[in-house]
């Protein structure tokens, strides 16, 4: 018996002990784990946001402006000064979330795989994001016909594929036949191209001659998908069969641009070398390494543990970097994605152009901008972003005001949102950030009487309803999506409003706005096509197929030495590598 | 039965488990989106380009007509093209598979060299200090989830002590080593290269590390049960009054039986991390088939789901076979059937 108690008394103390010690032992990991690590903190970006009110003249309207401003200060215990010439040399390490599906020009379709593209293919003409116009690329000059219908470009002379093959109009009129026989997603972009209609002049002169006018038509030569291929590199690694991909030149890639591709390890990094053959300004880095992280802590920590010099960080994140030495965050200003929810307008009950006006009025859009996008962001009047020549700044977005929206409710006969169903909101899961902007709304659209069903998709989910025809029972009343340009043209946003998808996918069509579209997307006269656009944006703002919640700003999170960065939206979160140097 | 036939009889039985595995992912995936073309092709694609899709892929026959077209490529090696890539299925899923296996040998050595003889320690010492403590560890891993695990050995071991490298399988200033076997650690040695061997080697540390946290739990405490069960038979009192010596006791008489439960384990244990350690490859970058699986599934692209769900039953299959025979090595009287 006593020898029984004894060995109770033993394992007792000794797993104390043993517990102890491990609970010390987890501890101090955990408080050195989450040390920063010895560097001096200092602040290096302060981001101001203050909120700007007036009362709009003659109403009872109260406007509020969130204004932002970001101060970036050097760090001040830094002792490297910017030379004030670029410096040529280095490799430059990035991480970013979403590896690229494919390289080819005529088959890739994602933000990632364009990255990669750009860096490494020329087209015809390039798309100037700052200037906001077409410069010449491969071809050095052009003319348009009168009627619009022909364009005949003169190409650059000299010109050869990393490989030493030469690039001439043979070679452009090859690329193009490519893309438009493989017909693969972005094949559209090539507009009313056929392949008919590419000539071959002479040795450095093409002429395209278009099925109907198109006004975007430069700009969207400017797109991957009308990137200048190797012909001879093609055929030799299987050739060109329509409508199929090609296996081999969708993970390797031969082009004229600026840099190659070195390697490609799937499932971990991709590293471009420079171009020695490229014809243009030599890019200053001699490689860019970038590296596929989709874990937003291991991108935070991988810039925070100087692994790399250019990170994409996710918006919630943004805090953990804030304010570590060495670690710039840039704000860029709008970008041309749009956050916008689409009504059902098939469905009852947002079959009813009062029920939408309800729901976009009760939205406290600039409380979302501040709180759950951290100010980055601009009020949106949709369909066409704040930067577009079709932009007209006279008309207000859609305001916050509870009590017009309850007026609107107790219009459709539903006051106080008494006997109104509910709505489902679906919203992509993996858009960060979705989830609190969609609560947002919803504790909205409840102080005015509405009910909000949410239902947070996967990819799967959400492409499975968004299948269904829009008065199946399951089909969501709201469906929440994030659109970004594929080129610089309204058009691409009055897709949204005008097209065959929009009735597809909405039910709106309004055939009014549908003319406007299609009369917008081939006028040539920037003041008519300012009118047109103009029209629509008032039309649609009047009609509500859509709610317009946010045009995003972007910002990019860098190391100081990092110079050179020329934001493309197209591209985000990747750049135009050619331009960027690196302090030593 | 002798060992050919039983042999035999597995290989035979193969090809109808992967049948199963394909036609049942298939349906699922079928079943989930009928029409994946626009998660594929994006919103803005063409109608044209829809169609093209759509008739590739034999999307608006009926299940069992495009699985039969599925099937007629399958067994002639044709694994079908992802629609989203546009690379072949198979040939991918070739060029990322060693990275899994080197992944998953290294972690399956971490659990045999750490998990055994910590569940020997337990048994031995039932009740003390390092049977506490090695619960204590085992508890830890098994209840933890892979990415907090992940996290913060990366957390730790990468950013706080600067010991190990972030993620990937080498620096990509190093050129990997001949591909002899697909696995840096083994072509490196085989070519002499030491100084690659040194680095593939700190690369793989944390993601095998974390890979064996998450899965010595079930070892150790395996071992230590099966170990105490054995230490209280006759036989071993019988050894132990012949007047052996105690470590012979243990490791030769009572370790070679508690070995047999441990082995179908660890060989369910190697299956499973055969199939792509989703959460580990995706934080450390690591380039082998987890991380294509979870792609693809993001991507809803079935040729690829459909591949790596034969890959991985595949590794089922041949890890319990192993496991089978090596019954036979570890206990003579044990006869395959």
């Amino acid at each position: 018996m006593s020898g029984e108690k004894v060995e109770k008394k033993k394992i007792s103390s000794s797993l104390i002990i043993a517990v102890v010690v491990i609970i010390i032992l987890l501890a101090a990991l955990v408080y050195y784990a989450t040390l920063p690590p010895k560097v001096e903190v200092v602040p290096t970006t302060i981001v101001q946001t203050a909120l700007k009110t007036e009362t709009l003249p003659g109403t009872t309207i109260v406007r509020t402006e969130i204004v932002t401003s970001l101060i970036t200060t050097p760090p001040p215990s830094y002792t490297k000064t910017i030379p004030s010439t670029p410096i040529s040399g280095g490799t430059l390490k990035v991480v970013e979330a979403y590896e690229p599906p494919g390289i080819d020009p005529a088959t890739d379709f994602t933000a990632a795989g364009w990255a990669i593209i750009k860096n490494i293919y020329d087209t015809l003409v390039e798309f100037d994001w700052k200037e906001k116009k077409v410069v010449p690329e491969l071809a050095e000059s052009w003319t348009i016909s009168q009627d619009g219908l022909r364009y005949t470009f003169k190409l650059r002379k000299n010109i050869v594929f990393s490989n030493g093959n030469p690039f001439n109009a043979e070679v452009m009129a090859y690329s193009l036949r490519r893309a438009l026989l493989m017909k693969q997603s972005p094949v559209y972009l090539l507009g009313p191209l056929t392949p008919e209609g590419i000539k071959v002049i002479d040795e450095y002169t093409l002429e395209l001659t278009l099925t109907t006018k198109c006004g975007a038509f430069l700009q969207l030569l400017a797109s991957p998908v009308a990137s200048a291929v190797d012909p001879l590199t093609v055929e030799a690694n299987g050739g060109v069969i329509p409508g199929q991909p090609n296996e081999w030149m969708n993970s390797h890639a031969m082009g004229t641009g600026p840099f190659m591709l070195k390697e490609w390890v799937k499932g971990d990094r991709i590293v471009l070398e420079r171009n020695p053959k490229y014809w243009g300004p030599k890019p200053y880095l001699d490689r860019v390494i970038i590296y596929y992280r989709p874990e937003p802590l291991t991108r935070v920590l991988m810039i925070k543990g100087g692994e790399v010099d250019v990170a994409q960080i996710d918006l919630d994140r943004i805090e953990d970097v804030i304010g570590t030495k060495g670690i710039v965050v840039e704000r860029i200003g709008p970008t041309f994605g749009v956050g916008v929810i689409q009504f059902n307008t098939v469905k009852y009950p947002t079959n009813d152009t009062r029920i939408r006006k309800a729901i976009v009025h009760a939205i406290n859009y600039d409380e979302i901008i501040r709180t759950v996008l951290k100010g980055y962001g601009i009020r949106f009047q949709g369909p066409i972003p704040k930067g577009m020549p079709g932009y007209d700044e006279s008309i207000e977005p859609y305001q916050y005001d509870p009590e017009l929206s309850k007026k609107f409710l107790a219009e459709a006969g539903y006051p106080e949102g008494k006997g109104l169903p509910s709505i489902t909101f679906m919203y992509p899961l993996d858009f960060p950030g979705g989830a609190l902007i969609a609560q947002a709304i919803q504790a909205d659209l409840a102080k005015v009487g509405i009910t909000l069903d949410l239902l947070g998709a996967t990819r799967s989910t959400f492409t499975a309803l968004t299948n269904l025809p829009l008065t199946d029972p399951k089909r969501p009343e709201l469906r929440g999506m994030f659109w970004t340009p594929d080129y610089f043209f309204e058009d691409g946003y009055t897709f949204m409003v005008g097209s065959d998808w929009t009735i597809i996918r909405t039910g709106y069509n309004n055939t009014q706005v549908r003319q406007w579209t299609e009369a917008a997307a081939v006028e040539l006269d920037p003041t008519k096509k300012f009118e047109l656009y103009s029209k629509i944006t008032k039309q649609v703002k009047e009609d509500a197929p859509y709610i317009w919640l946010v045009q995003v700003e972007a910002f990019v999170v860098r190391r100081y030495e990092v110079q050179g960065l020329y934001f493309d939206p197209v591209l985000t979160p990747g750049f135009h590598w050619q331009s960027v140097w690196l302090v030593p | 039965m002798s060992l050919t036939r039983f042999l035999l009889r597995r290989l035979l039985l193969t090809p109808f488990v992967i049948l199963g595995v394909a036609f049942i992912s298939f349906v699922i995936g079928r079943l989930v989106v009928a029409d994946p073309v626009r998660a594929w092709i994006g919103e803005k694609a063409s109608e044209e380009t829809a169609k093209i899709m759509i008739e590739r892929y034999h999307l608006k026959d009926p299940i069992p007509i495009s699985f039969y077209y599925y099937l007629i490529n399958l067994f002639t090696g044709d694994w079908g093209v992802s629609p989203v890539s546009g690379q072949p299925v198979l040939p991918t899923i070739i060029s990322r598979i060693p990275a899994t296996i080197e992944l998953s040998l290294f972690a399956m050595l971490l659990i045999i060299i750490i998990g055994i003889p910590l569940g020997i320690l337990s048994a031995v010492h039932k009740e003390k200090l390092p049977d506490h403590s090695s619960r204590i560890l085992a508890l830890i891993g098994m209840s933890s989830p892979p990415f907090l695990i992940a996290l913060f050995l990366q957390l730790t071991f990468y950013y706080q002590f600067r010991i190990f490298p972030s993620g990937s399988r080498l620096d990509p200033s190093i050129t990997p080593p001949p591909t002899l076997t697909g696995l840096f650690l083994v072509d490196s040695l085989l070519v002499g290269d030491l100084m690659t061997f040194t680095i593939s080697l700190k690369h793989i540390f944390l993601p095998a590390l974390t890979l064996a946290l998450l899965n010595i739990g079930t070892i150790v405490r395996l071992v230590r049960s099966t170990m105490l069960d054995v230490l209280d038979k006759d036989y071993i009192k019988t050894a132990r009054a012949k007047g052996l010596k105690e470590r012979v006791v243990i490791y030769k008489h009572a370790l070679r039986n508690a070995m047999i439960p441990t082995t179908t384990v660890l060989a369910m244990q190697l299956g499973a991390m055969l199939g792509g350690s989703i959460v580990v490859e995706t934080v450390f970058g690591w380039p082998g088939i987890g991380r294509f699986a979870v792609e693809s599934v993001l991507n809803l692209d079935y040729p690829s789901i459909i591949g790596i769900s034969i890959v991985f039953a595949l590794a089922v299959v041949i890890t319990n076979l192993v496991a089978d025979l090596f019954y036979t090595f570890l206990d003579p009287r044990i006869k395959v059937d």
